[in-house]
Protein backbone atom coordinates (compact mmCIF):
# COMPACT_ATOMS: atom_id res chain seq x y z
CA UNK A 1 0.00 0.00 0.00
CA UNK A 2 1.27 3.09 -1.15
CA UNK A 3 1.19 6.33 1.71
CA UNK A 4 1.63 10.10 0.90
CA UNK A 5 3.25 11.71 3.83
CA UNK A 6 2.88 15.49 5.02
CA UNK A 7 5.06 17.04 7.77
CA UNK A 8 4.16 20.88 8.49
CA UNK A 9 4.25 21.20 11.62
CA UNK A 10 7.06 23.53 12.34
CA UNK A 11 9.45 24.97 9.69
CA UNK A 12 10.10 22.08 7.39
CA UNK A 13 7.55 21.35 5.09
CA UNK A 14 7.99 17.78 3.79
CA UNK A 15 6.36 15.59 1.46
CA UNK A 16 7.26 11.60 1.06
CA UNK A 17 6.17 8.47 -0.74
CA UNK A 18 6.35 5.13 1.33
CA UNK A 19 5.63 1.83 0.61
CA UNK A 20 3.96 -0.84 3.51
CA UNK A 21 5.66 1.37 5.92
CA UNK A 22 8.94 0.47 4.91
CA UNK A 23 10.18 0.87 1.11
CA UNK A 24 10.93 5.04 0.66
CA UNK A 25 10.18 5.55 -2.45
CA UNK A 26 10.60 9.36 -2.90
CA UNK A 27 10.86 12.22 -0.52
CA UNK A 28 11.40 16.10 -0.29
CA UNK A 29 11.72 18.39 2.55
CA UNK A 30 12.17 21.76 2.13
CA UNK A 31 13.73 24.04 4.70
CA UNK A 32 12.40 27.35 5.84
CA UNK A 33 15.61 27.96 7.76
CA UNK A 34 16.94 30.81 5.74
CA UNK A 35 14.08 33.02 5.48
CA UNK A 36 13.39 33.12 9.14
CA UNK A 37 17.11 33.38 9.65
CA UNK A 38 16.35 36.91 8.28
CA UNK A 39 14.05 37.78 10.87
CA UNK A 40 16.21 35.96 13.32
CA UNK A 41 13.46 34.17 14.60
CA UNK A 42 10.73 31.56 13.48
CA UNK A 43 8.05 33.63 12.34
CA UNK A 44 4.62 31.77 12.85
CA UNK A 45 2.56 33.86 10.21
CA UNK A 46 5.71 33.42 7.75
CA UNK A 47 5.72 29.47 8.53
CA UNK A 48 2.08 29.36 7.17
CA UNK A 49 2.57 31.16 3.88
CA UNK A 50 5.66 29.09 2.92
CA UNK A 51 4.06 25.63 3.74
CA UNK A 52 1.29 27.34 1.81
CA UNK A 53 2.89 27.93 -1.03
CA UNK A 54 5.65 25.03 -1.08
CA UNK A 55 3.33 22.18 -0.36
CA UNK A 56 1.86 21.19 -3.38
CA UNK A 57 4.84 22.02 -5.65
CA UNK A 58 6.86 19.47 -3.15
CA UNK A 59 3.91 16.88 -3.30
CA UNK A 60 4.13 17.33 -7.57
CA UNK A 61 8.24 16.64 -7.27
CA UNK A 62 7.47 13.83 -5.03
CA UNK A 63 5.43 12.35 -7.34
CA UNK A 64 7.33 12.93 -10.15
CA UNK A 65 10.54 11.84 -8.63
CA UNK A 66 9.07 8.16 -7.36
CA UNK A 67 7.52 7.86 -11.62
CA UNK A 68 3.79 7.38 -9.34
CA UNK A 69 0.57 9.00 -10.17
CA UNK A 70 -1.29 10.91 -7.06
CA UNK A 71 -4.08 8.24 -8.61
CA UNK A 72 -1.33 5.67 -7.10
CA UNK A 73 -1.86 6.42 -3.57
CA UNK A 74 -4.32 4.29 -1.43
CA UNK A 75 -3.99 6.98 1.48
CA UNK A 76 -3.01 10.29 2.84
CA UNK A 77 -1.26 10.93 6.06
CA UNK A 78 -0.69 14.39 7.73
CA UNK A 79 0.86 15.42 11.26
CA UNK A 80 -2.15 17.05 12.57
CA UNK A 81 0.12 17.15 16.60
CA UNK A 82 2.12 18.56 18.13
CA UNK A 83 3.43 22.09 16.58
CA UNK A 84 2.40 25.52 15.43
CA UNK A 85 -1.42 25.90 15.24
CA UNK A 86 -1.37 27.56 11.66
CA UNK A 87 1.31 25.53 10.06
CA UNK A 88 -0.64 22.52 10.69
CA UNK A 89 -4.07 23.70 9.63
CA UNK A 90 -1.48 24.23 6.23
CA UNK A 91 -1.01 20.20 6.29
CA UNK A 92 -4.39 19.15 7.22
CA UNK A 93 -6.06 20.91 5.37
CA UNK A 94 -4.17 20.19 2.04
CA UNK A 95 -4.05 16.05 3.33
CA UNK A 96 -8.06 16.95 3.31
CA UNK A 97 -8.12 18.56 0.41
CA UNK A 98 -6.43 15.52 -1.62
CA UNK A 99 -7.78 12.50 0.32
CA UNK A 100 -11.14 13.50 -0.35
CA UNK A 101 -10.80 14.59 -3.95
CA UNK A 102 -8.55 11.42 -4.39
CA UNK A 103 -11.25 9.24 -2.48
CA UNK A 104 -8.87 7.64 -0.13
CA UNK A 105 -8.72 7.68 3.53
CA UNK A 106 -7.24 10.27 5.53
CA UNK A 107 -4.66 9.28 8.56
CA UNK A 108 -3.75 11.47 11.22
CA UNK A 109 -0.69 11.40 12.85
CA UNK A 110 1.11 12.40 16.01
CA UNK A 111 4.45 14.56 15.51
CA UNK A 112 6.08 12.41 18.04
CA UNK A 113 5.08 9.11 17.14
CA UNK A 114 6.55 9.33 14.31
CA UNK A 115 9.80 10.36 14.99
CA UNK A 116 10.42 7.25 17.61
CA UNK A 117 8.84 5.40 14.39
CA UNK A 118 11.71 6.52 11.88
CA UNK A 119 13.71 4.03 13.31
CA UNK A 120 11.90 1.23 12.30
CA UNK A 121 11.30 2.63 8.55
CA UNK A 122 15.10 2.55 8.74
CA UNK A 123 15.44 -1.43 10.36
CA UNK A 124 12.31 -3.60 9.91
CA UNK A 125 14.04 -6.12 12.61
CA UNK A 126 13.51 -3.64 14.94
CA UNK A 127 10.89 -4.84 17.47
CA UNK A 128 8.64 -3.77 20.51
CA UNK A 129 9.07 -3.61 23.05
CA UNK A 130 11.72 -0.45 23.47
CA UNK A 131 12.50 2.68 25.23
CA UNK A 132 12.59 5.54 23.14
CA UNK A 133 14.65 8.72 23.53
CA UNK A 134 12.80 11.47 22.05
CA UNK A 135 14.83 14.39 21.87
CA UNK A 136 14.42 17.68 19.80
CA UNK A 137 13.95 21.24 20.10
CA UNK A 138 10.66 21.06 21.76
CA UNK A 139 10.53 17.94 23.21
CA UNK A 140 12.89 15.64 25.54
CA UNK A 141 11.06 12.80 26.90
CA UNK A 142 11.78 9.07 27.38
CA UNK A 143 8.87 6.47 26.56
CA UNK A 144 7.93 2.95 26.79
CA UNK A 145 7.28 1.85 23.42
CA UNK A 146 5.11 -0.89 23.14
CA UNK A 147 3.72 -0.56 19.65
CA UNK A 148 4.07 1.97 16.47
CA UNK A 149 1.36 3.73 18.36
CA UNK A 150 1.39 3.00 22.14
CA UNK A 151 3.82 4.99 24.21
CA UNK A 152 4.00 5.41 27.32
CA UNK A 153 5.47 7.88 29.22
CA UNK A 154 8.32 7.67 31.56
CA UNK A 155 9.94 10.95 32.03
CA UNK A 156 10.57 14.10 30.39
CA UNK A 157 12.57 17.33 31.14
CA UNK A 158 11.32 19.70 33.92
CA UNK A 159 12.38 22.56 32.04
CA UNK A 160 14.25 23.25 28.72
CA UNK A 161 14.58 20.56 25.51
CA UNK A 162 17.59 19.41 25.49
CA UNK A 163 17.78 21.03 21.54
CA UNK A 164 15.93 24.31 23.17
CA UNK A 165 19.56 24.24 25.46
CA UNK A 166 21.95 23.49 22.56
CA UNK A 167 20.08 26.99 20.72
CA UNK A 168 20.59 28.75 24.14
CA UNK A 169 23.80 28.03 24.37
CA UNK A 170 24.93 28.33 21.13
CA UNK A 171 22.96 31.97 21.27
CA UNK A 172 25.24 32.53 24.60
CA UNK A 173 28.90 31.55 22.89
CA UNK A 174 27.47 33.50 19.79
CA UNK A 175 28.48 30.66 17.70
CA UNK A 176 25.30 30.70 15.29
CA UNK A 177 21.82 29.06 14.75
CA UNK A 178 20.42 26.23 15.15
CA UNK A 179 22.63 24.90 17.70
CA UNK A 180 22.91 21.52 17.66
CA UNK A 181 25.24 21.45 14.88
CA UNK A 182 27.10 24.90 15.76
CA UNK A 183 28.03 23.33 19.06
CA UNK A 184 29.41 19.56 17.28
CA UNK A 185 31.25 22.42 15.22
CA UNK A 186 32.82 23.96 17.50
CA UNK A 187 33.29 21.09 20.34
CA UNK A 188 35.60 19.57 17.56
CA UNK A 189 38.77 19.43 19.26
CA UNK A 190 38.11 21.15 22.40
CA UNK A 191 38.92 19.06 25.74
CA UNK A 192 35.52 17.40 26.85
CA UNK A 193 36.53 17.66 30.57
CA UNK A 194 37.72 21.57 30.13
CA UNK A 195 34.91 22.71 32.17
CA UNK A 196 32.74 20.46 35.09
CA UNK A 197 29.29 21.85 34.42
CA UNK A 198 26.78 20.25 36.69
CA UNK A 199 25.07 17.41 35.60
CA UNK A 200 22.08 18.16 37.74
CA UNK A 201 19.86 15.83 40.28
CA UNK A 202 19.45 12.73 38.99
CA UNK A 203 16.30 12.19 41.58
CA UNK A 204 15.82 9.23 43.54
CA UNK A 205 14.95 7.10 40.65
CA UNK A 206 17.38 8.67 38.61
CA UNK A 207 14.67 9.92 36.09
CA UNK A 208 14.72 13.21 36.64
CA UNK A 209 15.86 15.56 33.34
CA UNK A 210 16.62 19.31 33.78
CA UNK A 211 18.75 21.67 30.96
CA UNK A 212 18.05 24.85 32.60
CA UNK A 213 20.74 24.71 35.45
CA UNK A 214 23.08 23.55 32.79
CA UNK A 215 22.41 26.86 30.75
CA UNK A 216 22.65 28.87 33.81
CA UNK A 217 26.03 27.24 34.37
CA UNK A 218 27.71 28.02 31.79
CA UNK A 219 26.03 31.78 31.67
CA UNK A 220 28.62 31.85 34.94
CA UNK A 221 31.16 30.63 33.43
CA UNK A 222 31.07 33.01 30.81
CA UNK A 223 30.52 35.88 33.70
CA UNK A 224 33.56 33.99 35.39
CA UNK A 225 35.95 34.81 32.77
CA UNK A 226 34.32 38.35 32.71
CA UNK A 227 32.34 38.34 29.68
CA UNK A 228 28.95 40.54 30.44
CA UNK A 229 25.76 38.74 28.99
CA UNK A 230 23.48 41.44 27.52
CA UNK A 231 20.15 40.79 25.23
CA UNK A 232 19.77 43.04 22.33
CA UNK A 233 17.30 42.85 20.52
CA UNK A 234 18.18 44.12 17.03
CA UNK A 235 21.13 42.11 16.27
CA UNK A 236 19.94 39.13 14.73
CA UNK A 237 20.77 37.18 17.65
CA UNK A 238 19.22 38.03 20.63
CA UNK A 239 22.17 37.40 22.79
CA UNK A 240 25.82 38.47 22.58
CA UNK A 241 28.62 38.03 24.82
CA UNK A 242 30.72 40.48 25.28
CA UNK A 243 34.24 41.02 27.16
CA UNK A 244 33.54 43.99 29.67
CA UNK A 245 35.05 47.58 28.14
CA UNK A 246 37.01 49.06 31.22
CA UNK A 247 40.01 46.83 30.43
CA UNK A 248 40.05 46.88 27.08
CA UNK A 249 42.17 49.56 25.92
CA UNK A 250 40.53 51.21 22.97
CA UNK A 251 43.17 50.13 20.34
CA UNK A 252 42.66 47.04 20.48
CA UNK A 253 39.85 44.65 19.24
CA UNK A 254 39.00 41.44 20.40
CA UNK A 255 36.78 38.50 19.74
CA UNK A 256 34.56 36.50 20.76
CA UNK A 257 36.43 33.80 19.56
CA UNK A 258 39.72 35.04 20.27
CA UNK A 259 39.31 35.95 24.34
CA UNK A 260 36.91 32.35 24.49
CA UNK A 261 38.24 29.25 24.82
CA UNK A 262 35.07 28.02 22.34
CA UNK A 263 35.83 24.58 21.74
CA UNK A 264 36.40 23.71 25.64
CA UNK A 265 33.56 25.40 26.51
CA UNK A 266 31.42 23.70 23.78
CA UNK A 267 32.69 20.19 24.27
CA UNK A 268 32.17 20.67 27.73
CA UNK A 269 28.45 21.53 27.31
CA UNK A 270 27.81 19.20 25.24
CA UNK A 271 29.58 16.38 27.44
CA UNK A 272 27.16 17.22 30.27
CA UNK A 273 24.23 17.68 28.50
CA UNK A 274 24.71 13.67 26.92
CA UNK A 275 25.43 12.71 30.48
CA UNK A 276 22.20 14.24 31.50
CA UNK A 277 20.33 12.33 28.57
CA UNK A 278 22.14 8.93 28.97
CA UNK A 279 21.81 8.79 32.78
CA UNK A 280 18.08 9.43 32.56
CA UNK A 281 18.12 6.46 29.58
CA UNK A 282 19.50 4.30 31.79
CA UNK A 283 17.93 4.76 34.56
CA UNK A 284 14.57 3.66 32.25
CA UNK A 285 15.79 1.38 31.37
CA UNK A 286 16.04 -0.29 34.40
CA UNK A 287 13.05 1.25 35.68
CA UNK A 288 10.82 -0.60 32.65
CA UNK A 289 12.80 -3.82 32.64
CA UNK A 290 13.09 -3.09 29.02
CA UNK A 291 16.72 -4.19 27.07
CA UNK A 292 16.54 -2.07 23.99
CA UNK A 293 16.32 1.66 23.49
CA UNK A 294 15.51 3.66 20.47
CA UNK A 295 17.21 7.24 20.08
CA UNK A 296 15.28 9.81 17.55
CA UNK A 297 14.37 13.36 17.08
CA UNK A 298 16.53 16.22 16.06
CA UNK A 299 19.16 15.90 18.88
CA UNK A 300 19.89 12.60 17.69
CA UNK A 301 21.51 13.49 15.19
CA UNK A 302 24.52 14.66 17.13
CA UNK A 303 27.27 12.21 16.82
CA UNK A 304 28.55 12.55 20.59
CA UNK A 305 25.20 11.49 21.69
CA UNK A 306 24.59 8.39 19.32
CA UNK A 307 28.51 7.36 20.63
CA UNK A 308 27.73 7.68 24.46
CA UNK A 309 24.43 6.56 24.66
CA UNK A 310 25.29 3.21 22.63
CA UNK A 311 28.84 2.49 24.76
CA UNK A 312 26.56 3.09 27.88
CA UNK A 313 23.73 0.50 26.37
CA UNK A 314 26.65 -2.12 25.60
CA UNK A 315 27.62 -1.72 29.08
CA UNK A 316 24.31 -1.84 30.50
CA UNK A 317 23.99 -5.70 30.14
CA UNK A 318 24.50 -5.33 26.60
CA UNK A 319 21.37 -3.42 26.51
CA UNK A 320 20.16 -3.04 22.12
CA UNK A 321 20.44 0.50 20.81
CA UNK A 322 18.85 1.66 17.66
CA UNK A 323 19.23 5.37 16.25
CA UNK A 324 17.35 6.99 13.73
CA UNK A 325 19.63 7.30 10.80
CA UNK A 326 20.81 10.60 10.81
CA UNK A 327 18.66 11.86 7.74
CA UNK A 328 15.76 10.81 9.16
CA UNK A 329 16.57 12.44 12.60
CA UNK A 330 15.11 15.90 11.55
CA UNK A 331 11.59 16.85 10.54
CA UNK A 332 10.69 14.55 7.35
CA UNK A 333 7.48 13.08 5.88
CA UNK A 334 9.18 9.61 5.63
CA UNK A 335 8.42 9.28 8.96
CA UNK A 336 4.80 10.64 8.62
CA UNK A 337 3.72 8.44 5.74
CA UNK A 338 5.34 5.12 7.50
CA UNK A 339 3.73 5.72 10.32
CA UNK A 340 0.51 6.20 9.03
CA UNK A 341 0.68 3.10 7.10
CA UNK A 342 0.44 1.39 10.39
CA UNK A 343 -2.70 3.29 11.72
CA UNK A 344 -4.42 2.46 8.11
CA UNK A 345 -3.63 -1.02 8.51
CA UNK A 346 -5.57 -1.34 12.34
CA UNK A 347 -8.08 1.21 10.70
CA UNK A 348 -7.57 4.36 12.85
CA UNK A 349 -8.69 6.35 9.49
CA UNK A 350 -9.39 9.88 10.63
CA UNK A 351 -12.67 12.03 9.19
CA UNK A 352 -13.24 14.99 7.36
CA UNK A 353 -13.56 17.13 10.34
CA UNK A 354 -10.49 16.23 12.69
CA UNK A 355 -9.11 19.25 13.98
CA UNK A 356 -5.23 19.96 14.77
CA UNK A 357 -4.29 19.51 18.57
CA UNK A 358 -1.51 22.00 18.61
CA UNK A 359 -1.22 21.63 22.08
CA UNK A 360 -1.31 18.05 23.03
CA UNK A 361 0.87 17.90 25.56
CA UNK A 362 -1.69 20.58 27.57
CA UNK A 363 -4.26 17.90 27.35
CA UNK A 364 -1.92 15.44 28.62
CA UNK A 365 -0.64 17.29 31.42
CA UNK A 366 -3.97 18.31 32.67
CA UNK A 367 -4.86 14.58 32.37
CA UNK A 368 -1.93 14.07 34.70
CA UNK A 369 -2.88 16.19 37.04
CA UNK A 370 -6.45 15.76 37.54
CA UNK B 1 5.15 53.94 40.67
CA UNK B 2 5.55 51.28 42.97
CA UNK B 3 8.80 49.23 42.65
CA UNK B 4 10.21 46.49 44.96
CA UNK B 5 14.11 45.86 45.27
CA UNK B 6 14.38 41.78 46.21
CA UNK B 7 17.16 39.69 46.60
CA UNK B 8 16.70 35.96 46.26
CA UNK B 9 19.91 34.26 47.77
CA UNK B 10 19.01 30.68 45.97
CA UNK B 11 16.63 29.03 43.13
CA UNK B 12 14.38 27.79 45.51
CA UNK B 13 13.97 31.57 46.88
CA UNK B 14 13.50 32.94 43.07
CA UNK B 15 10.73 30.30 42.83
CA UNK B 16 8.99 31.21 46.54
CA UNK B 17 9.39 34.55 45.17
CA UNK B 18 7.11 33.88 41.93
CA UNK B 19 5.00 31.63 44.07
CA UNK B 20 4.15 34.96 46.45
CA UNK B 21 3.47 37.15 43.45
CA UNK B 22 1.65 34.21 42.16
CA UNK B 23 -0.58 34.64 45.29
CA UNK B 24 -1.48 38.17 44.82
CA UNK B 25 -1.84 38.10 40.72
CA UNK B 26 -5.81 39.27 40.20
CA UNK B 27 -7.38 37.19 36.97
CA UNK B 28 -6.49 39.38 33.94
CA UNK B 29 -3.13 40.25 34.74
CA UNK B 30 -0.23 40.55 32.61
CA UNK B 31 3.56 39.90 33.76
CA UNK B 32 6.56 41.13 31.95
CA UNK B 33 9.63 39.28 32.43
CA UNK B 34 13.35 40.09 31.47
CA UNK B 35 16.36 38.79 32.02
CA UNK B 36 19.35 37.12 30.07
CA UNK B 37 19.42 33.20 29.18
CA UNK B 38 19.84 31.16 32.06
CA UNK B 39 18.24 34.02 34.70
CA UNK B 40 15.61 32.16 35.80
CA UNK B 41 13.12 33.10 33.99
CA UNK B 42 11.14 29.81 33.40
CA UNK B 43 11.79 28.68 37.47
CA UNK B 44 10.35 31.77 38.36
CA UNK B 45 6.94 31.23 36.01
CA UNK B 46 7.22 27.69 37.97
CA UNK B 47 6.67 29.97 41.10
CA UNK B 48 4.11 31.84 39.85
CA UNK B 49 2.10 28.88 38.62
CA UNK B 50 2.42 27.69 42.49
CA UNK B 51 1.15 30.62 43.99
CA UNK B 52 -2.57 30.09 41.75
CA UNK B 53 -2.31 26.67 42.32
CA UNK B 54 -0.35 24.37 44.89
CA UNK B 55 1.87 22.03 43.29
CA UNK B 56 0.86 23.15 39.96
CA UNK B 57 4.48 23.69 38.59
CA UNK B 58 5.52 20.45 38.04
CA UNK B 59 4.39 20.06 34.42
CA UNK B 60 5.29 23.78 33.46
CA UNK B 61 8.04 23.57 30.69
CA UNK B 62 9.98 26.26 28.81
CA UNK B 63 7.06 27.74 26.06
CA UNK B 64 10.11 28.57 23.99
CA UNK B 65 9.88 26.16 21.05
CA UNK B 66 5.81 26.35 20.62
CA UNK B 67 5.28 30.01 21.98
CA UNK B 68 2.78 29.45 24.16
CA UNK B 69 1.57 26.98 26.86
CA UNK B 70 -1.53 27.07 29.01
CA UNK B 71 -2.10 25.67 32.35
CA UNK B 72 -5.91 24.99 33.68
CA UNK B 73 -5.59 23.91 37.10
CA UNK B 74 -5.35 26.51 38.86
CA UNK B 75 -7.60 29.75 40.40
CA UNK B 76 -7.20 31.49 37.45
CA UNK B 77 -5.59 29.99 33.97
CA UNK B 78 -2.42 30.60 33.39
CA UNK B 79 -1.12 31.44 29.77
CA UNK B 80 3.30 31.14 29.94
CA UNK B 81 4.43 32.99 26.61
CA UNK B 82 7.87 33.48 25.13
CA UNK B 83 8.52 35.81 22.84
CA UNK B 84 12.32 34.39 22.77
CA UNK B 85 11.73 33.30 19.09
CA UNK B 86 9.37 36.37 18.01
CA UNK B 87 12.56 38.21 17.84
CA UNK B 88 11.92 41.15 14.64
CA UNK B 89 8.76 38.87 14.07
CA UNK B 90 6.36 41.46 11.96
CA UNK B 91 3.30 40.77 13.82
CA UNK B 92 1.93 38.30 16.84
CA UNK B 93 -0.13 34.93 16.14
CA UNK B 94 -3.55 35.54 16.97
CA UNK B 95 -3.85 33.32 19.54
CA UNK B 96 -1.07 34.68 21.64
CA UNK B 97 -2.85 38.51 21.02
CA UNK B 98 -6.07 37.38 22.74
CA UNK B 99 -4.20 35.47 25.94
CA UNK B 100 -2.17 39.18 26.50
CA UNK B 101 -5.22 40.90 26.47
CA UNK B 102 -7.78 38.34 28.30
CA UNK B 103 -9.43 39.59 31.13
CA UNK B 104 -9.59 35.96 32.88
CA UNK B 105 -6.47 34.61 32.61
CA UNK B 106 -2.98 35.34 33.91
CA UNK B 107 -0.71 35.69 31.62
CA UNK B 108 3.30 35.70 31.61
CA UNK B 109 5.12 36.43 29.21
CA UNK B 110 9.61 36.13 28.93
CA UNK B 111 11.36 38.26 26.68
CA UNK B 112 8.47 40.20 27.21
CA UNK B 113 10.48 43.97 26.07
CA UNK B 114 10.88 42.51 22.36
CA UNK B 115 7.46 43.29 21.92
CA UNK B 116 6.32 46.43 24.70
CA UNK B 117 4.07 47.65 22.15
CA UNK B 118 1.55 45.10 22.97
CA UNK B 119 1.80 45.43 26.74
CA UNK B 120 -2.32 45.77 28.32
CA UNK B 121 -2.07 48.95 30.16
CA UNK B 122 -1.87 47.26 33.71
CA UNK B 123 1.04 45.49 33.77
CA UNK B 124 3.42 44.05 36.52
CA UNK B 125 7.15 43.82 34.91
CA UNK B 126 9.91 41.71 36.61
CA UNK B 127 13.65 42.12 36.03
CA UNK B 128 15.87 39.48 36.95
CA UNK B 129 19.83 40.24 37.50
CA UNK B 130 22.20 37.66 37.49
CA UNK B 131 24.51 38.60 40.63
CA UNK B 132 27.85 37.23 40.49
CA UNK B 133 26.84 34.18 43.04
CA UNK B 134 26.10 31.80 40.60
CA UNK B 135 22.46 31.54 42.37
CA UNK B 136 21.65 34.52 43.66
CA UNK B 137 19.40 37.26 42.24
CA UNK B 138 18.37 40.87 42.05
CA UNK B 139 14.67 40.47 41.57
CA UNK B 140 13.15 44.04 40.41
CA UNK B 141 9.29 44.09 40.53
CA UNK B 142 7.55 47.02 39.18
CA UNK B 143 3.63 47.31 39.80
CA UNK B 144 2.96 50.91 38.15
CA UNK B 145 -0.57 50.58 38.29
CA UNK B 146 -0.81 48.81 41.57
CA UNK B 147 -2.14 45.49 40.38
CA UNK B 148 -0.86 43.82 43.30
CA UNK B 149 -1.55 46.06 46.68
CA UNK B 150 -0.48 43.06 49.14
CA UNK B 151 2.77 42.42 47.32
CA UNK B 152 4.95 44.35 49.25
CA UNK B 153 3.84 42.61 52.52
CA UNK B 154 4.06 39.50 51.25
CA UNK B 155 7.36 39.38 49.98
CA UNK B 156 8.74 41.84 52.97
CA UNK B 157 11.52 39.16 53.65
CA UNK B 158 13.40 39.34 50.53
CA UNK B 159 13.08 43.29 50.15
CA UNK B 160 16.52 45.49 50.07
CA UNK B 161 18.47 48.89 49.02
CA UNK B 162 17.85 49.15 45.37
CA UNK B 163 21.00 48.39 43.51
CA UNK B 164 23.75 51.29 43.61
CA UNK B 165 22.63 52.70 46.90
Amino acid sequence: MLVLGIETSCDDTAVALVENGQKILAGGRASQEKIHAQYGGIVPEVACRVHYETLMPLVQKVCTDSGKQLSDIDAVAVTNQPGLVGSLYVGLSSAKALAWALGKPLVTVDHIEAHIYAAHLHDPELDYPHVSVVVSGGHTDIFLSTGPTEHKLITRTLDDAAGECFDKVAALLGIGYPGGPAVQMTSLGGDREAIKFPRGEAGPDGLQLSFSGLKTAVLNDLRKRGFVIEAQRNAGRLITARAPETPVPKSETRTLSVKLPLADIAASFQEAAVDILVRATLAATRKVRCRAVVLCGGVAANKRLREVMAAACKAQKNTGFHAAPLNLCTDNAEMIAGLGFHKLVIGQIASLDADVLPNKDEKRQKAETA
Amino acid sequence: MNTLHLMSPTLEATIQIGRLLGKCLPRGAFVALEGVLGAGKTQFVKGIACGLDEGGWAGLRSPTFTLMLSYHGGRAVLHHIDFYRLNESPELPGEILEAIHSDRAITVVEWADIWREVWPKNYVHVRIDVEDDSNKRRITIEDPTGLCPDLAKELDDYIVEPAGT
